[in-house]
């Protein structure tokens, strides 16, 4: 008895020491069970905890920089947009540092084992970097629910078994169109849209004149390359806001500076926090391989593998702009777009790949993606604050919320948000039926567009 | 002439480069002299590259006749080593 109470005084003594402290002792402690040894397991324990008070500093600029220009922005034109896009980097950070990472990180890895094993899935998701994507649903909930923890538990396996199925079914995709055999893209908040984007490829083809258009990428990527970087997208709406914010001269261009600062900047923080998980992930795939040889299964990676895409470049590149005015004239939205404007790239993947690389579908699929991320992230931006702040994300006195393009915009997020409430449960459970609804309609259209794709 | 190992991909640059530099340690680690270059798989043109042996991360437009040998390894980061030999084998040839 004593014994059991000292262990959970233990546990609760490492969860209180926040993420920075907490996660390289527990990294240590997985090193170690993997296998790693332990001066590799130190030195990636404590590079996780080098990355986290970096990724802090960083905040910490972006708070003020960005915090104060769009106070600024909503006093002189009246545009309250009051929830801050702070990026994917904010939302893995965040989710990490939740007392739930350290329990789901192997949960799920075994749960991804069993599915394996009774064949429920081909995909095996080595990725342990992007498993952030499959906790984060899950911190939403427990967040959601004061603290509940199974339920919390129950949503993060409801929702990556979803993300599997939904990578398994999009992998000949994979393979076909962007070229990479055996491997699926199990990146939740890139592969929820994918029914989504079959539905609305099948609908325009059925669109007369509309189904002939076909628009050729190469010139706008010449033309455009430079305005997707993130030292420019951080410059130019730093500019931008600073101009419309009313900011003097120096202060304008000051800021533009800061806001390129916070995207060149914050993913060099997270780079750390990927490199200190390595050895995590080296050992994982170690044991996967001893654990199913010869299986046929689908290597789960991060999107990042097929972002270079000529189409998908040229749709992001175009979004960028589409994407800072759609904040503005869509009524009810309340996020400001910034940090993730650079992974708009990874956004629009799938409104790209389901027209098999035509710009003109893939920017009108894209739009229609990106009006659906701005209402989840007005829904969902309190509930995301309230993460952020749990964890000690702090953000300046009366100023705003958070959320982000890549980080709780998510549709089976925000199904699963809804269906855990009894005042929305109604809606969560149309919402769950149209979602499904689609991905039946369209099951076979990713199997049909293969065999054209061969014939071609 | 110098061998050359062009590692044409479609990922992102941070992913090229880690095929890059590995291929570049594991010849380095066989005293096998041969220079590794990333390039873009859409954008690059290999008749000027003039490749040994082209290591494909993505879909295969190659219109040259060299020998191609499959990189997903690089980013499964499974069976990288394998693949590796496989390079080696033609660039000792």
């Amino acid at each position: 008895m004593y014994f059991l109470q000292a262990v959970k005084a233990g546990v609760n003594w490492i969860l209180d020491l926040g993420a920075a402290t907490m996660l390289p002792i527990i990294m240590i402690i997985f090193g170690l069970i993997l296998g790693q040894g332990f001066k590799k397991s130190f030195k990636s324990g404590i590079t996780i905890g080098i990355g986290f008070v970096g990724l802090n500093l960083v905040i910490g600029l972006l708070s003020e920089s960005v915090g104060e220009a769009a106070q600024a922005l909503i006093k002189s034109l009246g545009i309250n947009l009051n929830i801050i896009d702070v990026g994917w980097p904010v939302g893995a950070a965040i989710t990490f540092a939740t007392p739930l990472a350290a329990i789901l990180i192997p949960i799920i890895f075994i749960f991804n084992m069993i599915l394996l094993y009774f064949n429920f899935t081909k995909t095996m998701d080595v990725d342990i970097w992007n498993y952030w994507h499959l906790i984060f649903p899950g911190a939403m909930v427990y967040y959601a629910t004061n603290n509940n923890m199974i339920l919390a538990i129950i949503a993060t396996l409801i929702n990556t078994v979803v993300i599997f199925k939904l990578a398994d079914w999009t992998a000949p995709v994979v393979e076909n169109y962007f070229g990479l055999p055996g491997i699926s893209l199990p990146h939740g908040e890139t592969v929820n849209f994918a029914p989504i984007m079959y539905t609305l490829n099948k609908i325009e083809d059925k669109i007369p004149f509309f189904n002939k258009i076909v628009i050729n990428e190469k010139t706008i990527n010449e033309k455009m390359g430079i305005f997707g970087e993130p030292l420019t997208i951080g410059l130019v709406l730093g500019i931008l806001l600073g101009a419309l914010g009313r900011y003097s001269l120096a202060k304008t261009l000051t800021l533009g500076v800061q806001m390129a600062a916070v995207m060149v900047l914050m993913p060099k923080m997270v780079g750390l926090l990927m490199e200190g998980l390595m050895p995590i992930s080296e050992g994982a795939r170690n044991f996967i391989s001893k654990k199913f040889p010869g299986r046929e299964v689908y290597i789960g990676l991060d999107a990042a593998v097929v972002i270079g895409n000529p189409s998908n470049m040229a749709v992001a590149l175009l979004m960028v702009p589409i994407t800072i005015i759609l904040s503005v004239i869509l009524p009810y939205n309340k996020m400001l777009p910034f940090a993730d404007l650079a992974v708009l790239p990874f956004t629009v993947i799938w409104a790209v790949a389901a027209t098999k690389g035509n710009v003109f579908r893939g920017l009108i699929n894209s739009i229609i993606t990106m009006c659906g991320v701005f209402y989840i992230a007005t829904d969902l931006g309190a509930l995301t604050t309230t993460l952020g702040h749990a964890v000690n994300f702090a953000f300046p006195k009366g100023a705003t919320m958070i959320s982000g393009i890549d980080m709780s915009c998510h549709v089976t997020l925000w199904i699963l948000l809804k269906l855990i409430s009894s005042k929305t449960f109604i809606i969560g459970l149309i919402a769950l039926i149209i979602y499904a609804g689609m991905w039946i309609w369209t099951r076979n259209d990713i199997k049909k567009q293969y065999k054209q794709y061969s014939e071609n | 002439m110098k061998n050359k190992v062009v590692v044409a991909t479609g990922t992102s640059h941070h992913k090229t480069e880690f095929a890059v530099d590995f291929i570049k340690d594991y010849c380095k680690k066989r005293k096998i002299d041969a220079e590794v270059k990333g390039v873009n798989v859409y954008e690059a043109d290999f008749n000027a590259l003039d490749p040994t042996v082209i290591v494909l991360i993505g879909p295969n437009n190659i219109k040259v006749n060299r020998p191609v040998v499959l990189g997903t390894a690089f980013v499964t980061k499974i069976g990288m080593e394998e693949v590796c030999e496989k390079i080696i084998g033609y660039l000792t040839k």
